[in-house]
Formats: structure tokens, C-alpha cells, sequence
């Protein structure tokens, strides 16, 4: 009995350990992006009216009114922003009888709004947790007659969104109704995202496009795109994408948005942002909104699927047979946990997340609620992340591959580049979009890809490796797109089959893709017209997998399909990626110092990878100076014509020592007037202790002026710390160095001229021997006892009428006295804390740092 | 007998009883045909009201499809109107088809036709037949 009972217990310890060792997959050592940041989070909001804003493009007068999620102390910044545009839905419903809505706007007396803006709360709170400033924008007055519109009311939902960019810059400069100056000097324009479900997704796309059009006077770094249209099938690049696709969509049940991530990939040559899109299984269109969705909300809410298609049909069906539908609550979980990740790399560049939509990491973060057969990601690196080996794009890569060499084939029953739409024949999968969201729409293609089939397990599909391009030790991973064909393999089972890479001698090393992906699926349910749908989605297998082969001499990689004894399955996109992004660490920046008159000194502050050779080139939007107008230098010097706003932009070349050129282009503007000639950014900074540096703004400006701060201390790897609005503001730095500090100041003067100066220098931070009542007493004839303190502090040394101010670690006063007798009784509102003395006396400061413990 | 006679009465009745508190078909018809300037209004009226949603109505006459339209509600009837460019209008076949679909279906590649039979099938909460278009009864 005891020798079975061992037996069995040794079975179960192998059976887990098969368990684990069968599926290498990724590590879950990825940070949760999706968890509450440690911000208090305080909502407000705006209505200026609901006839206050005509779209230069619309018929119709439309409402400005959003609302902002934002960090409740607003201490530093300024914050990254996120604008989100909600989509087409009821726009108004009977106060009295909610069950009576219609289409229609303004709302008519005894009617009200419905707030679709208000749908993406708890992700707005999220962000804002993290240090965001999260606008959501209302666009009833587009919905309710952008049917009638020559583009659906694209254009005019771009405009609005840029609208609202204008009145946030507004409250961001000079302040305005109904926040006064609340948000000034607090919203980074210049670092902002986007998100829009539905139409709005297109419309977000349009409103990137046309800001861009405006010479981009916001700085849009991050789109998402939820459950999209695509109607008009623009290209957005330049511009960071996720687009996120549910597969239960009733409504736009055609999944359009995998256009905007198709379309973008090749398109244009010097894209270097990178593109993403993340397909949910049993997610609907309208769940991610709790304003549209059943029981949330008291008017127009609808389960898309379950009205549209059939609550009763299999898979999306809520009540169909296995429904794998998901609540509303983790649909909007899976949201904002993907949002999250996309928003804090690109926007936020908390660039630990990247694993989650790299498809290094395919374990879905905890707080999404989804397990790894629900969510699959798609991931197009930039170009300079990437060897292209097959783009599958022409019928050419049937025989020839992106590298120029020859593409084989053995034994498949098909073996065929298909589905690009036009000119390239259809894979034959469906007439319908709605089964075959790749697909492409008359007058723009869809994806083109690599059709196989085989029943054979030595059938196989190779692309072979140039002997230029041999060498692939610089990248880290296979990267392809991949899908199974429904109509060629009927089998209902997942697919598997190896990924073999053989070198110039003839070594071969194979992986199993099902050690490293789920994304072989066979794509769910059954319904007439619906499911299952052909949908994409990326497998990424580390090259560290193969071994017994030189990867510096590689001759081929190798679809063998040993695995499954049959199958169909349709690839694109396959190429090596991993390599460093060589041009992730260029980012440019500059700041500017007016020396006198119209006279202003710039200076380059930017981010280039080291050792890199540099160009720059300047162009200071000043025309009439001539040639004057552009420089080449680092760090000109350039005479204004006169008052006026002029667009400032400092483009920098990169060129690394491998022959890779970098490029990125920062733009500002500068805003020189008479008036403005006084001002002058100046600062002081003193070493108080450890790495803890003091900054004194000493600037310029005229008597009266309404003066607002931003500091940027150089230390990027401090996060919302590294800025601060305070004129005195301290900051502890991670070590001895040298940092570009830069203070630029906006001087509102008394004729509303909002003057602006900045100054840029380098402070050498060293390790500063900590002057405390106990240590170093000899270098100053004042001490301070105890320390730590509780209840008092014994002052010794300093004069009657010295003052002792004690800071915060955020540079805010908490507590302020005049020394008077020795002793200096402390608040008891004062928390336990390292706190900064200021002992100012006849002969100027002192500076000692206190730790109170309570 | 009385039994039997007791037995079919209350047989009938819950057959009328039945056939009152059956589920009532939706019924989307074109309301009417009118030029408004150059313009011809097509006006799609259903007992139910339309799908307030992301995706587009298109109108199908023939393979010529319509966009362009405008979409309320009254009463707990769903309304439609599609704006019919008057030489589009004019092009079209009397007595082609008439297709109304929620959803920008596309085009197999080579195929010049949908076929909305299939996709009436298929669809048939988002696809509605509204019969054979006739110019005659155009209002002016």
C-alpha cells in the first residue's frame, strides 16, 4: 500500500512536471501594466454648450463637453495626456422615460444627453492612477447625423478631437472656465495619446492625420483604436497603433480595424513606430463601453451579439452552446490592461511592458482576467527591429523572398500567395468580409499572405538565407503572422508543426511552435455568415531555442509540417526581429534662452544613441530672415524679426557607427514679443545632502506677472518626478553625474502676453557628505538636535532671528518658524518623513536634512 | 358529448389564445419614393427600430450602393431615409432589386455581384429585402 501510495505521488510530480516543461512558452516576469498606480485620482468636467462648435467639415453645430480624470495633487508634471472619443450610439433619451431615446440633437426640452464619453471611466481612472490626464471627449452632435456626412463624419470627429486639444492647450497656458488655472503648466502637449471605439476609432486616426496636416502643433504619440470602422481605409504611420479587434462583434461584425494594422506595416519606408493589434476572443463591440452596455446605464444599451447576430447561436451567443463570452466586467478589464501596457510604453515609456504586445510574454497580465486562449497579440516591430525574410505581400514571394533569395516547397497540396485583393487572386475562403476580415475592399487591398496545405510530415515550406544575410546573432526571434484556414483543414483541432533553421554545414535545429504559442487555434464557433473568421495573429520563437547550429551562418528556416498529420494554415509577415531598437533611444529636444531683444540662444538637449555621428537641422519659422531662418549648428543663435509666435523645430540626424541613420524632429513654440524682452529664465542649484539638489528660480520677468514654472531635471529614469511646476522645487538624483536641467518660465504679463523663456544647464551632482547634528558639527557653527526628532528640534549656534523652514520631499514648505529660543517645538501634523532644513540666517542658508519619526 | 363540445371550445380558444401572443414578424417596407431637388429621398419604415451602431446602412439598387442617408425614430418605428443622387436615380433599372444592409459587406475579389440571397440567409437580423424598385412612384 505505501509502495502505490509513493508510486502515485511520484506519477502526479512527473505529470506536473511534463506539465510545465511541455509548454516553453514565455516567463510571467513581465510587470502587471494593468494594476491601480499610486495616485489619488479626483474627475471633473466641462460643457460649453451643446451648439458650441462647428466642424469646418460638418453640416451641423455640435457640443464641446468632456471629462478629465487627472492625478487629485497635480504635484510636478507636466502630465501626458490621453484624449478618448467615444463611438456612434443613441445620442439622447426621455428624462421621464429612458426607454424612449432617439437620434437626434441638441437634446429638446424634458430630453437629456446620453453620456457615451463617461463609458471609459474606469480606464480613464487607471491612467490617471499612473500620472495621466485622461480626457474623454462627447461627440453626440456628430452621431446624430453623420449618416448624411460625405465621409460618415470621419473628418468632422477629427476636428473635434483637435478642438478639444486647442481648449486643453488653452487651460494648459493661460487657464480658463470652469478650471481657472488649475491644469496650467500641468498638460504635456507635446505627449499625448488617443483612443476611439467604434467610429471614433477611425475618427482618432483622422484627428492624428489632420494634426499632422496643421504641422502637428500636439504632439500625438500613441493611437489605439477599439472595435474601429475603417470606411475609408487611410494609413496612419509615424504614429505608435494598437488596435484592438473582439471576435464576438455584432456590430461591426467584419472587424474593419485589422485594415488600420494591415495597411500600415510597408507602407512607408521611414516608419519608425511600430504597430500592434490584439484579437479578443468572446469580447463584443459594445461591452467596452459600460454606457452601452445592459444594466449599466439607463438608456439605448444593447448586447451587440446577442441583437444583432443571436443570443442563442454558439460561441458568442451569451446563451449559445459553448458560449465563451465574456462579462462585461472582464471585457473592460482585458481593455484597459492592454491600453495600459500600450499607453505606459509609448506615451509613458515604462518600457518593461514591452513583452506583452512584443509576443515575448503571451501569459496575459493578472489584471486582464484573461487566460492565454483568449487574447492573441499581432506585433509589426519597426524597421529597424526587423529582417524582413518573407513579407508574403506579392505573388512573387512565392519563389523569391524579401532577402532576394529562392523560396521551396515540397509535397503541399497548396502552395499559393493569395488574398491581397485586386490584382492577386482571393485564397477562397470566404466571399464575406465578416468570415474574412483580411480581406480587401474594393479599391484598396487587403492582406496578402502564404496559403498551405499539407498530409504529408515531410512536406515542408522553406525560404532560404542569402549568405549576406547569414549572420542573424544580432536578433533574438522568428516573428511570423499566422491563421488557420478553416476552409482547407476542417479538422476542428489545433494545429502544430515545426520551425527548423539549418546552418551552411547542413546543422539543423527544430522547434515545436506549440512549445511557444496558442496562436494555432482553430478559430471558433459556427454561425451561418459569422464564425468562425480567419484572424491573424503573431508567433514569436526565440532564436535562443536552437541549438547545435551557428546562427552566424544560417541557410535556411523552414516550415516542416511533422507535427499535425494535416493541416491548412495561412502565414505572413515572417522575419527576425529582436535586434536592439537602434533609434528607440533617439529623442529630441532643446531648450531656448532669450539673451536680449529678439535675440535667442537654443540649445540641443536631446537623447541621441552614444557615439553616433550627429547632424541637426533647425528651421526657427521665421521666413523673413532668409537664410537666417535654418541652421546647422547644435546650438545657434537666431534674431527674430520681431513679435510674434514662430514654430521652432530641431531635426536630428543619428548616424550610428553600423551605418544605421536615426531621425527625430521636436518642434516648440517660441513666442517673442516687446514685452517679452525682460524675461529671463535664471536658476541656482545647491547640493543639500546625498544626491538631493535644491533649485532656486532666479528669473526675470516683469512686476505683476502671473509667472508659472516647468522643470525638467535630466533624470528620465524618475518618471513623474523628473518634472516639476514648484519655482523651488528639490529633486534627488539615482547618483553622481552630470545632468541637463532645464527651466522654462511662462510670464503672463498684465496685457495677457504669455511670455515664455527657457534655460538649459548642466548640474554635476556629487555625493554630498550629509551635515547633520551628529556628523560634520566642525564645518558649521549651528546644530541641530536631535535627529531624528519627534516633537522638537534643539537649534544650537543660530541667531534669535534666524527662520527654520522644513521642506517635503515634493520641495513643498510644511512648517516655518522663527528660531527664537533654541528650541523649536514641530507640528503634530508633521508624518513621519525625511524632511529638508532651510536655516536662513543674516549670512544666507543653511541646508540639513531631518528625520522625524513619530 | 357536452364533454367533447367543452373540450374543442376550450381546444380553440387556446388556439386563438396562441396565435394572438405569437411572436409578431418585423416589417421593414419602403415607405416612399420622393425627389427633394436633386435629390431622391428612398424612406425605409420598420416596426422595429434600426441599429444605432458603428457600422454603415448601405442601400442596395441593384449593385449600386446608396450611403448616404439619414436615421431616426418615431413612435417605436425605425426610420431610414437614403439620399438617392437623382443621376443615380436615374441610372438605375426599373424593377431591379432592393437591398437594405447594415454593414459594409465586401465584394469577393473578380465577383462584380453580391449575392444577397446567400447573405439574406446568412443575415437576416442585418439584411432586408424591400422588394423591386419603381420609378413610378416617385412623389414630386
Amino acid at each position: 500500500m505505501k509502495y502505490k501510495k509513493i508510486n502515485l505521488f511520484s506519477l502526479l510530480l512527473l505529470l506536473c512536471f511534463l506539465f510545465i516543461s511541455n509548454f516553453q512558452g514565455y516567463g510571467q516576469s513581465t510587470p502587471d501594466p494593468g494594476l491601480i498606480g499610486p495616485l489619488a485620482v479626483t474627475k471633473v468636467g466641462y460643457n460649453l454648450g451643446n451648439m458650441a462648435f462647428k466642424p469646418p467639415s460638418f453640416a451641423d453645430t455640435v457640443e464641446l463637453r468632456g471629462s478629465i480624470h487627472y492625478p487629485t495633487l497635480l504635484i510636478g508634471g507636466p502630465f501626458p495626456v490621453l484624449v478618448f472619443l467615444h463611438g456612434r450610439h443613441t445620442t439622447i433619451f426621455q428624462t421621464s422615460n429612458p426607454a424612449n431615446d432617439a437620434l437626434a440633437w441638441p437634446p429638446p426640452a424634458g430630453w437629456e444627453s446620453v453620456t457615451s464619453f463617461e463609458g471609459y471611466d474606469t480606464l480613464a481612472r487607471l491612467m490617471a492612477s499612473h500620472g495621466y490626464v485622461v480626457v474623454s471627449i462627447s461627440a453626440n452632435g456628430i452621431n446624430a447625423s453623420d449618416a448624411s456626412s460625405f465621409d460618415a463624419g470621419m473628418s468632422a470627429r477629427g476636428e473635434l478631437v483637435q478642438r478639444h486639444l486647442d481648449l486643453l492647450n488653452t487651460y494648459n497656458t493661460v487657464g480658463g472656465a470652469p478650471f481657472s488655472s488649475l491644469f496650467v503648466g500641468k498638460l504635456d502637449m507635446q505627449n499625448i495619446g488617443t483612443m476611439g471605439h467604434s467610429r471614433g476609432g477611425e475618427g482618432v486616426v483622422f484627428n492624428a492625420l489632420y494634426n499632422r496636416s496643421l504641422g502637428s502643433p500636439y504632439g500625438i504619440k500613441a493611437v489605439l483604436t477599439l472595435a474601429p470602422v475603417d470606411f475609408s481605409r487611410r494609413v496612419l504611420n509615424g504614429i505608435a497603433l494598437l488596435n484592438i479587434a473582439p471576435y464576438c462583434d455584432g456590430d461591426v461584425s467584419n472587424i474593419q480595424g485589422v485594415h488600420f494594422y494591415d495597411d500600415a506595416r510597408y507602407t512607408d519606408p521611414s516608419d519608425t513606430t511600430p504597430k500592434f493589434s490584439v484579437l479578443m476572443l468572446g469580447a463584443n463591440h459594445n461591452f467596452y463601453n459600460t454606457v452601452w452596455t445592459p444594466g449599466l446605464y439607463i438608456a439605448a444599451t444593447a448586447d451587440d451579439w446577442n441583437d444583432y447576430v443571436g443570443g442563442s447561436l454558439p460561441y458568442c451567443g451569451t446563451s449559445g452552446v459553448g458560449s465563451k463570452r465574456l462579462s462585461p466586467i472582464k471585457q473592460r478589464a482585458a481593455l484597459n490592461t492592454y491600453a495600459a501596457a500600450f499607453y505606459r510604453e509609448y506615451i509613458g515609456h515604462e518600457t518593461e511592458f514591452a513583452p506583452i504586445l512584443e509576443v515575448e510574454d503571451i501569459i496575459p497580465p493578472v489584471s486582464s482576467r484573461l487566460d492565454s486562449t483568449a487574447v492573441f497579440v499581432s506585433y509589426h516591430p519597426t524597421r529597424f527591429n526587423r529582417l524582413d525574410i518573407n513579407r508574403t505581400d506579392t505573388s512573387i514571394r512565392i519563389t523569391t523572398n524579401n532577402l532576394a533569395d529562392s523560396v521551396k516547397s515540397n509535397g503541399l497540396l497548396i502552395s499559393a500567395i493569395c488574398g491581397g485583393g485586386l490584382s492577386m487572386t482571393s485564397c477562397g475562403i470566404s466571399s464575406s468580409s465578416t468570415r474574412e476580415p483580411h480581406k480587401g475592399s474594393s479599391g484598396v487591398k487587403g492582406l496578402a499572405q502564404m496559403n498551405m496545405k499539407w498530409n504529408n510530415p515531410t512536406d515542408y515550406y522553406q525560404n532560404n538565407i542569402p549568405s549576406a544575410y547569414k549572420n542573424i546573432s544580432a536578433y533574438k526571434s522568428i516573428l511570423f503572422r499566422t491563421s488557420i484556414n478553416y476552409v482547407e483543414y476542417t479538422g476542428g483541432l489545433s494545429l502544430d508543426y515545426s520551425l527548423q533553421i539549418t546552418d551552411s554545414v547542413g546543422n539543423t535545429a527544430s522547434v515545436k511552435i506549440s512549445d511557444y504559442t496558442e496562436a494555432n487555434f482553430y478559430p471558433p464557433g459556427v454561425v451561418t455568415g459569422y464564425l468562425p473568421k480567419i484572424m491573424f495573429n503573431s508567433v514569436r520563437i526565440p532564436l535562443s531555442a536552437y541549438t547545435g547550429i551557428n546562427i552566424t551562418k544560417v541557410k535556411n528556416i523552414k516550415f516542416l509540417f511533422d507535427r499535425s498529420t494535416a493541416g491548412g494554415i495561412l502565414i505572413s509577415d515572417l522575419t527576425f526581429t529582436g535586434q536592439e531598437d537602434q533609434c528607440g533611444l533617439v529623442n529630441t529636444r532643446f531648450g531656448y534662452d532669450s539673451i536680449g531683444g529678439y535675440n535667442t540662444n537654443f540649445y540641443d538637449s536631446s537623447v541621441v544613441t552614444p557615439g553616433a555621428s550627429l547632424s541637426w537641422s533647425w528651421i526657427f519659422g521665421d521666413p523673413t530672415t532668409g537664410a537666417s531662418n535654418t541652421s546647422t549648428l547644435s546650438n545657434p543663435t537666431h534674431t527674430f524679426s520681431g513679435d510674434g509666435s514662430y514654430t521652432v523645430c530641431l531635426a536630428i540626424n543619428s548616424l550610428k557607427t553600423n551605418g544605421v541613420t536615426c531621425r527625430d524632429t521636436f518642434c516648440t513654440t517660441v513666442i517673442k514679443a516687446t514685452q517679452c524682452n525682460v524675461i529671463d529664465a535664471l536658476y541656482s542649484a545647491d547640493s543639500i545632502g546625498n544626491f538631493d539638489i535644491a533649485f532656486n528660480d532666479g528669473s526675470i520677468v516683469n512686476p505683476g506677472d502671473v509667472v508659472s514654472w516647468r522643470w525638467d531635471f535630466g533624470d528620465p529614469a524618475s518618471g513623474v518626478l523628473d518634472t516639476s511646476s514648484l519655482q523651488n522645487p528639490m529633486h534627488t538624483y539615482p547618483g553622481a553625474g552630470t545632468y541637463s536641467v532645464c527651466l522654462k518660465i511662462r510670464s503672463l504679463t498684465n496685457r495677457g502676453f504669455n511670455c515664455i523663456d527657457s534655460v538649459c544647464t548642466n548640474v554635476v551632482v556629487k555625493q554630498f557628505v550629509d551635515h547633520t547634528g551628529i556628523e560634520n558639527q566642525d564645518k558649521s557653527h549651528i546644530y541641530i538636535f536631535p535627529n531624528p526628532a519627534k516633537d522638537y528640534l534643539d537649534i544650537r549656534g543660530a541667531a534669535r532671528t534666524d527662520v527654520i523652514e522644513l521642506y517635503n520631499q515634493f520641495g513643498q514648505i510644511v512648517f516655518s518658524s522663527v528660531i527664537g529660543q533654541s528650541i523649536v517645538k514641530l507640528p503634530e501634523t508633521l508624518a513621519t518623513g525625511m524632511y529638508f532644513a532651510t536655516i536662513i540666517t543674516e549670512n544666507g542658508k543653511l541646508y540639513k536634512k531631518i528625520l522625524i519619526r513619530r | 358529448m357536452k364533454n367533447k363540445i367543452i373540450f374543442s371550445l376550450l381546444f380553440v380558444c387556446f388556439l386563438c389564445f396562441a396565435a394572438a401572443n405569437a411572436q409578431e414578424k418585423v416589417k421593414t417596407v419602403i415607405s416612399y419614393l420622393k425627389l427633394n431637388n436633386k435629390t431622391v429621398e428612398l424612406t425605409v419604415v420598420s416596426t422595429k427600430p434600426f441599429i444605432v451602431g458603428g457600422n454603415m446602412y448601405i442601400l442596395y439598387l441593384g449593385n449600386k450602393q446608396i450611403r448616404l442617408s439619414r436615421q431616426s425614430k418615431k413612435d417605436g418605428k425605425g426610420i431610414i431615409t437614403f439620399l438617392i443622387p437623382l443621376d443615380d436615380f436615374k441610372q438605375a433599372k426599373d424593377g431591379v432589386d432592393i437591398w437594405m444592409v447594415y454593414g459594409d459587406y465586401i465584394l469577393d475579389e473578380g465577383n462584380t455581384a453580391i449575392d444577397f440571397a446567400a447573405l439574406y440567409k446568412e443575415n437576416p437580423l442585418t439584411c432586408w429585402p424591400l422588394g423591386k424598385l419603381k420609378k413610378k412612384s416617385l412623389k414630386k
